[in-house]
């Protein structure tokens, strides 16, 4: 710990170090540095809900497997003799889905293809090095996947050129391939196609999300063997080359395939603003009654997660610590309910159906840092599970993890936000909140509990008018509240001594990511010379660097922002919708620079800004020690 | 009868004389009520000060901006007062409102003053066609031009169609079971498609017992019916002249809603029918209490009731310069520096606020004087008072500020 430091310390200048320290530094440095190499990756995965394809889970297993996988290369092949070619790439489903034997296609058996997505993905390495690939329902999972073992196996040397190249010759090869099974599918049935393309649908999203906590796990678990350090590295480069993890949805042929194997059938809206073209955006409502329908044909779905993704989807879940903490609760289900199939260990099984889950959550809406980091959690502590630990046992300890995230890292992260940010109110202050964040919210009534006489303005915007909620329930417990939209901010601002803003999250620039208009609320304050102050949960913290708004986002319903609710007589922008020369944009998320924050409040205490990457750096490494 | 004939023979006139009619309505400045009774012992309830202004010139400036061109105000109690009043205001030479008033000594209901009005109106034909009727005490700002539009074409298709209600969405306080007016709850079914009046139930709700008696034939009659419980009667109706003969034929009326209304949907003999008018966004609401006192004052501050707010001049008011934290001062309050004047506070004009007075959420006529050390929250004190050194009003009854007011006003 203390030997890591220091070199830092020395190394970067305090701020930089967080974007480029993690890149270049470590590996040279200090080798066996679990988390310093853990992060990098990271920083450049703008984030963990990212649609790109993420070869960063493969590593792990490959190398986890490479002992095992013969052995289960065997027990695959006896489990389908039909095909021994498949079995090199362990593809069992092969048996199930060009068999065409509706029959099999149970839980189980569906189960089967994602959980063993990361071994498949190593095992096709091999098998699309040849390039002479059978038709099978798996083939573009396997193709997906293998670029980044080629990359890992080849050295670091000539990287981004590579990556280029590996990427055209991805997609070729996806392309032949997906004609090749078309075509060998064609006489195997309908129904089985269409089942098999939608569950590697959701393999191949769920290694994107997956990439952060399986780096973590890659590094974390088997810290010792040199040849790891040497597949992280080649990954961090290759990060460093790729800027746009996330999947670019201005990327066309992406998108079909996407759109392809996805689960739940959005459908784009038609006209979109230019510079967000690279952000999804859906024509909401649509989906919702199609995917309650599809609610028994989702065989490899656990009903818990499904009902999560619907809630996402239909907007009933809302904000970064609910939308976590209902995720957890149904992984917790899923972890409950789940048993380790015929042939397989548990962690990497699992690990496959979590990332199965969560691509299925991305698609019902992006993930959260929050959530991310989550999943993240989730995944280390399947990844480390002892193999000595029983099926029941490891399930219970799984179980009460989750458990114990959701206690110590949102709920009582809370409450010792609210401690702390308590002090920080007086009497007779008048506090301006935006939107209905949940820890000021906390905050606001705890310092009314404790007697403190203050004043609260609830600044709100359209669409969402999340701040009336807030409203409500700071009225009924008897808070002097003040109601007025954004833009009366400059106007209603000469009365507020204190500014309290919530975070979806925090990246280690300082940069507070949040609902849209937060920055201009920050802006204004810190114009007027009233302090800003950000309540935060630690893990909503990210490594991330991230300087606009644009890069990364979230577009919402654009339908909500030309409708006026209960004013029927000013929705002047009725029908306009289809207009080409009209784009709506309804952003979800802004970024406000540190330059405009106060002090940050986590549970880690009240920083600057600046300290960020401090908190992300020391919360990482309890995290991974935990 | 006789009345009743003539009045169906003008509306059968023509339409579009119908449409040239004058725009009228008739005022009852009398709640015929003792809700305000130590107070009204000695002054009208109209003019009374709400929020610095007398309350008539809500409703009188109300009726004026909606397009009403000719009021009757019916005085009865107090009526001389109510008379010099309006013979002093602007209202007398208001170039788009004429003020007619009428007085009547014998009246001790609205039914006694429609029978009183109606009379009148038959020696001197003053009601012409549909009118608005309305209490003196009804703060608004909703639009009337639109719902007598609405009232006279349904009026044309639907002879029977003699009225049409304002109903507003109440918002329940969540203290006592009371509506935020301090009204019993009501209870009232409507056609959702026609808007028909149904059922009007205003004292005979159950409350113990949560329970309510619907006519079986309604449910036969009427294809759905739609029953609210979160209604309150803003007491502005739309009225064809039928009404008045009603009242007329039926002398027993003595109450709008208790005797009228109830007696019109009973009758079927007649098959008049009420319609009813939901209104959203704008306001209306009836001082009928204290609470409502109380309420509406509030909503005036708070600008509910936009334009009619301290600020902007209507009625003759001298307006009062609104700042931060809806705090209205006039501009000659003479206010020491020691004294905190807190949100949502009236001063009004000549008003001394002495040394380390504590201010809030009142309201402060006129003329007042108060000492130092003083501390008002949640009061009003109206014009011209005295309030001596080191008082603390902050009452939770309207009534005990009114209470208050009088003995400060006495000494």
């Amino acid at each position: 710990m203390e030997s890591r430091r220091n070199p830092r310390a020395v190394v970067d200048p305090k701020v930089r170090q967080v974007g480029f320290f993690t890149s270049s530094q470590p590996d040279s440095t200090h080798q066996p540095d679990p988390i310093a190499s853990e992060s990098h990756p990271v920083v450049s995965s703008i984030s963990p809900s990212g649609n790109s394809l993420s070869p960063v889970m493969i590593p792990p297993p490959r190398h986890n497997s490479s002992d095992t996988f013969p052995l289960r290369a065997a027990a695959a092949s006896a489990v389908s003799p039909s095909s021994f070619s498949y079995s090199t790439r362990r593809d069992f489903p092969d048996g199930s889905t060009t068999a065409a034997s509706p029959g099999r296609v149970s839980r189980g058996s569906f189960s089967k293809p994602s959980s063993s997505l990361p071994g498949v993905g190593m095992d096709a390495m091999a098998a699309a090095k040849s390039s002479s690939v059978p038709a099978s329902g798996l083939n573009t999972v396997s193709v997906v996947n293998m670029p980044p073992e080629k990359e890992s196996d080849q050295k670091k040397n000539s990287k981004p050129l590579k990556e280029k190249t590996t990427k055209a010759e991805r997609r070729a090869l996806q392309e032949a391939q997906r004609a090749a099974k078309a075509a060998a599918n064609a006489e195997g049935g309908k129904a089985p196609l269409v089942s098999s393309g939608s569950v590697a649908s959701t393999n191949i999203k769920a290694t994107k999300p997956a990439k952060p906590s399986s780096q973590k796990n890659d590094v974390a678990v088997a810290a010792g063997p040199s040849e790891k350090k040497a597949g992280g590295q080649s990954e961090k480069d290759r990060k460093k080359d790729a800027p746009h993890p996330r999947m670019q949805y201005d990327d066309e042929s992406r998108v079909v395939k996407a759109k392809r194997r996805a689960v739940v059938k959005q459908t784009e809206a038609k006209y979109r603003v230019e510079l967000f073209r690279h952000l999804p955006q859906y024509e909401h409502g649509t989906q919702l009654p199609d995917l309650q329908t599809k609610f028994f044909q989702l065989d490899p779905m656990h009903p818990a997660v499904y009902k999560v993704g619907l809630q996402y989807l239909s907007g009933d879940i809302s904000g970064g610590n609910a939308r976590c903490i209902a995720m957890l609760q149904a992984f917790q289900e899923v972890v409950r309910d789940y048993s380790t199939p015929p042939e397989k260990t548990l962690n990497r099984d699992m690990t496959a159906k979590i990332s199965s889950y969560v691509s299925f959550l991305i698609e019902c809406r992006p993930l959260s840092v929050s959530m991310g980091n989550a999943i993240r959690f989730v995944k280390n502590r399947i990844a480390k599970l002892p193999i000595t630990l029983s099926e029941s046992e490891a399930k219970a300890a799984l179980q009460s993890d989750i458990e114990r995230f959701i206690n110590e890292k949102i709920i009582t992260a809370d409450t010792v936000i609210v401690k702390h940010a308590v002090t920080k109110i007086r009497d007779g202050d008048v506090l301006l909140t935006y939107g209905s964040p949940t820890a000021v919210e906390m905050v606001l009534l705890h310092a009314h509990e404790l007697g403190k006489k203050f004043r609260v303005l609830v600044v709100d915007s359209r669409p969402k008018l999340e701040g009336q909620l807030l409203l409500r329930r700071l009225i009924k417990r008897g808070i002097n509240c003040t109601y007025t939209h954004i833009n009366a901010i400059s106007y209603i601002m000469h009365e507020v001594t204190k500014v309290f803003l919530g975070a979806s999250s925090v990246l280690s620039n300082g940069t507070v990511y949040s609902r849209v208009g937060t920055a201009c609320v920050a802006m204004v304050a810190s114009a007027f010379r009233v302090p800003v102050l950000v309540c935060c949960e630690a893990y909503k913290l990210h490594e991330r660097v991230q300087l606009d708004s644009i890069c990364s986002n979230e577009l919402g319903d654009p339908n909500a922002i030309s409708k006026v609710h209960g004013r029927e007589d000013i929705n002047y922008l009725d029908g306009l919708t289809n207009n080409a020369n009209l784009q709506f944009l309804n952003l979800m998320f802004d970024a406000t620079p540190s330059d405009y924050i106060s002090m940050i409040i986590t549970d880690y205490g009240m920083v600057p800004p600046t300290s960020v990457p401090v908190i992300v750096r020391e919360y990482q490494k309890e995290h991974s020690l935990v | 009868m006789g009345a009743q004939k003539k009045g169906g023979a003008r509306v059968s006139d023509d339409s579009e004389e119908q449409s040239r009619q004058r725009l009228q309505a008739i005022l009852l400045a009398d709640s015929f009520t003792t809700k305000f009774r130590p107070v009204t012992l000695e002054r009208p309830k109209v003019l009374l000060p709400l929020v610095n202004v007398p309350m008539i010139d809500y409703t009188l400036a109300w009726l004026e901006s909606a397009g009403i061109e000719e009021v009757f105000v019916f005085c009865c109690a107090h009526s001389t007062q109510i008379i010099d009043y309006l013979e002093t205001s602007e209202w007398r030479t208001h170039p788009n409102l004429v003020v007619r008033t009428i007085e009547s000594h014998k009246s001790i209901s609205a039914g006694d003053a429609l029978r009183y009005i109606y009379e009148q109106q038959t020696e001197t034909s003053q009601i012409q066609g549909d009118f608005v009727l309305v209490s003196g005490d009804t703060v608004s700002n909703m639009p009337l031009a639109d719902l007598i539009q609405e009232h006279r074409e349904r009026k044309k298709r639907d002879e029977k169609a003699i009225m049409t209600m304002v109903i507003k969405k109440s918002k329940p306080s969540l203290i006592t079971h009371q509506s935020r007016l301090g009204t019993d709850q009501l209870f009232i079914a409507v056609d959702p498609l026609t808007k028909q009046l149904l059922h009007y139930e205003e004292d005979k709700v159950d409350h113990a017992r949560g329970s309510v008696c619907l006519d079986k034939s309604l449910m036969e009659s009427n294809p759905s019916v739609l029953l609210y419980n979160d209604m309150q009667d803003c007491y502005i109706d739309i009225c064809s002249p039928e009404v008045l003969s009603l009242f007329e034929d039926n002398f027993d009326y003595q109450h709008l809603r208790r005797h009228f209304v109830k007696g019109v949907l009973v009758d079927d003999i007649m098959g008049y029918k009420i319609f009813t008018h939901e209104i959203g966004s704008s306001y209306a609401a009836r001082v009928d209490n204290f609470r409502s006192y109380d309420t509406v004052s509030k909503d005036i501050i708070q600008r509910w009731t936009y334009p009619y707010v301290p600020d902007i001049n209507f009625g003759g008011n001298r307006p009062v310069k609104l700042g931060r934290q809806g705090i209205y001062r006039a501009c000659d309050v003479v206010q020491s520096r020691s004294a905190d004047v807190g949100a949502s506070t009236v001063v009004g004009y000549g008003t001394k606020i002495g040394n380390g007075d504590r201010i809030l959420n009142s309201v402060i006529g006129n003329g007042c004087c108060i000492g130092s050390n003083v501390v008002i929250e949640g009061s009003y004190i109206w014009n011209n008072v005295t309030i001596e050194d080191g008082l603390w009003l902050g009452g939770t009854l309207l009534y005990l500020r009114i209470q208050r007011f009088r003995c400060f006003s006495s000494r």
